[in-house]
């Protein structure tokens, strides 16, 4: 027997099955919805906190001084710093750049200076590191490295401030962690759960198309097909849902908290990804909820 | 042809249906089995149906043993089955038509074939005024037609009839056993489980007995 026609009747029963149990429908999309959003907005929260506390540390930074002979090729030497590894960037401060910078710092006090000539402050480099070395072990391997070069005086950098921001970091990801698992988990649980009442309610249906000879894809896929198109409109919701949430609450959040409900993603990638995560949810959560109905 | 050798079924709670039944249904034949509510006939069929496993003994059908197929190659062979249960098992949230169409679309049918060939079936059963009526609005012997005419739309190789005739008047019955045996003239093998005797009188077709889940003579 061809079985060109079965795709028709699978999708057929599929949008059937949809609309006649549309309220079940509804509330499982609106189950995935909610549960996509409460976990999207602790990412989005998460994502936002972290990128600050990153750009805060980008800040860090080792200063370099070069012995006075070694000055005029600042240049050659700023390129050699750079194609060094872990270091990021690199900026000259002249002795020029360096006495103003002090005269500054002793405003109303220029009187300490007078006399002293501005040949006397060193020139330096400043340098940033990677992330992944912002740390003190990091900080004193790239350290070692630069102390080897012959041209340099001196290396000043705080590891205590580093080593403090490290471990916040690190506290924060574990949190992040057990957070985003235990929501995830309770995601996966509650859309499980969701489909498996919606399969349950039709067990019967399922029972008698095995019994006039169905095959396993035929009687799933119609439920899959359903899992899938409530997981994608809960998906949509979730995007939503997000949407909203950050409107309302830019009406009420101070604005230097703002930056926390910015949206760190593009709308479309937001609307991508919840949908995305709807229809593998929906759709995977189906068929494994299915396995355990069908004897074959 | 449908092979039973040694067959004991016990259920849950140490209830025997079955034991030890050996016998053999030719092909294309017709027979009845009988026996009193509780003899296991309903148990029977479902064995053969491959809807219930027996504890013991094995089955053969067109030789091939029917306890040894892998769960892949179930449906197929239910496909050439019929099987009308005494409690019906349609399906409520869909019209009688798409009952009855729907042991014909497992099997891949297109929609005009199916289309004639379920109303074929809904005229041998006198149904046609019911076809988009859902089945809990039918009477009890309506229900028991549509789940006839699903057994035969599709022709199968063997029907099984689980009480086929329980809630029918004596006419609808015996009009009911005249279909059974146009598909049996066309080849299927035929199987009716009833405590009718009268019918079966009538019907002049081998019988086998059951009694407490053994064979009698
Ligand atoms: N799932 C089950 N669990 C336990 N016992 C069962 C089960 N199904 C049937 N039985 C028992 O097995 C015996 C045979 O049942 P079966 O349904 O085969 O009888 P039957 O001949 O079809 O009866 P009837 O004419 O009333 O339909 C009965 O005693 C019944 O109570
Ligand atoms: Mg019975």
């Amino acid at each position: 027997m061809k079985r060109k026609f079965s795709l028709l009747y699978i999708l057929a029963d599929g949008f059937r099955n949809l609309r006649e149990n549309l309220s079940l429908a509804i509330l499982s999309a609106i189950t995935v919805g909610f549960s996509l959003f409460i976990l999207a907005f602790f990412v989005m929260v998460f994502t936002n906190l972290h990128s600050v506390i990153w750009q805060w540390a980008d800040r860090t930074h080792m200063v370099i001084y070069i012995k006075d002979d070694a000055t005029r090729q600042a240049e050659r030497l700023a390129r050699t710093l750079e194609k060094m590894e872990g270091i990021k960037e690199v900026r000259y401060v002249s002795k020029d750049e360096a006495f103003g910078l002090l005269r500054k710092e002793l405003k109303g006090m220029e009187g300490v200076l007078e006399g002293i000539r501005k040949e006397v402050l060193p020139a330096s480099f400043d340098v940033r590191v990677e992330r992944e070395l912002l740390s003190p072990e990091g900080m004193d391997i790239v350290a070692s490295r630069i102390k080897r070069l012959p041209w340099v005086e001196d290396i000043q950098y705080g590891t205590e401030w580093v080593q403090r921001f490290a471990s916040f970091v690190r506290f924060m990801e574990v949190w992040a962690l057990v957070i985003g698992a235990f929501l995830t988990g309770a995601t996966l649980f509650i859309i499980a759960n969701t489909i498996k009442l919606a399969i349950y309610s039709r067990k019967e249906e399922i029972e008698i198309m095995e019994y006039l000879g169905a095959d396993d894809w035929y009687i799933k896929t119609p439920f899959v097909i359903e899992g899938t198109v409530q997981g994608v409109c809960g998906g949509i919701l979730a995007g939503l849902l997000v949407l909203a949430s950050q409107y309302i609450l830019s009406l009420y959040v101070p604005g230097h908290f703002a930056f926390i409900i910015e949206n760190p993603f593009s709308t479309v990638a937001l609307f991508g990804g919840l949908v995305a995560a709807g229809l593998v949810l929906g759709g995977v959560g189906s068929l494994l909820s299915l396995s355990r109905f069908l004897r074959v | 042809m449908i092979q039973l050798f040694h067959i004991f079924k016990t259920y849950e709670g140490n209830v025997t249906a079955l034991s030890d039944i050996t016998l053999r249904v030719e092909k294309g034949e017709f027979v009845f089995v009988t026996g009193p509510s509780g003899a296991g006939k309903t148990t029977l069929l479902k064995i053969i149906f491959g809807s219930i496993i027996p504890s013991r003994g094995s089955i053969i059908i067109d030789g091939r043993n029917y306890l040894k197929i892998p769960p892949r190659d179930v449906p197929p062979l239910r496909r050439r089955m019929g099987f009308i249960f005494q409690d019906f098992k349609l399906i409520n949230t869909r019209t009688v038509f798409d009952n009855i169409a729907l042991s014909l679309k497992v099997m891949g049918m297109g929609p005009a074939e199916v289309k004639k060939k379920v109303w074929k079936a809904l005229s041998y059963v006198k149904l046609q005024h019911r076809a988009n009526f859902g089945p809990r609005v039918l009477s009890g012997g309506e229900q028991q037609r549509v789940a006839v005419a699903r057994a035969i739309v599709k022709e199968p190789a063997i029907l099984l009839a689980d009480e086929p005739t329980g809630n029918l008047d004596p006419d609808l019955a015996l009009e009911m056993m005249e279909i059974f045996k146009e598909v049996n003239s066309r080849g299927t093998t035929v199987v009716v489980a009833t405590h009718d005797r009268s019918l079966i009188k009538r019907m002049n077709k081998r019988t086998i007995a059951l009694e407490g889940g053994r064979l009698v003579a």
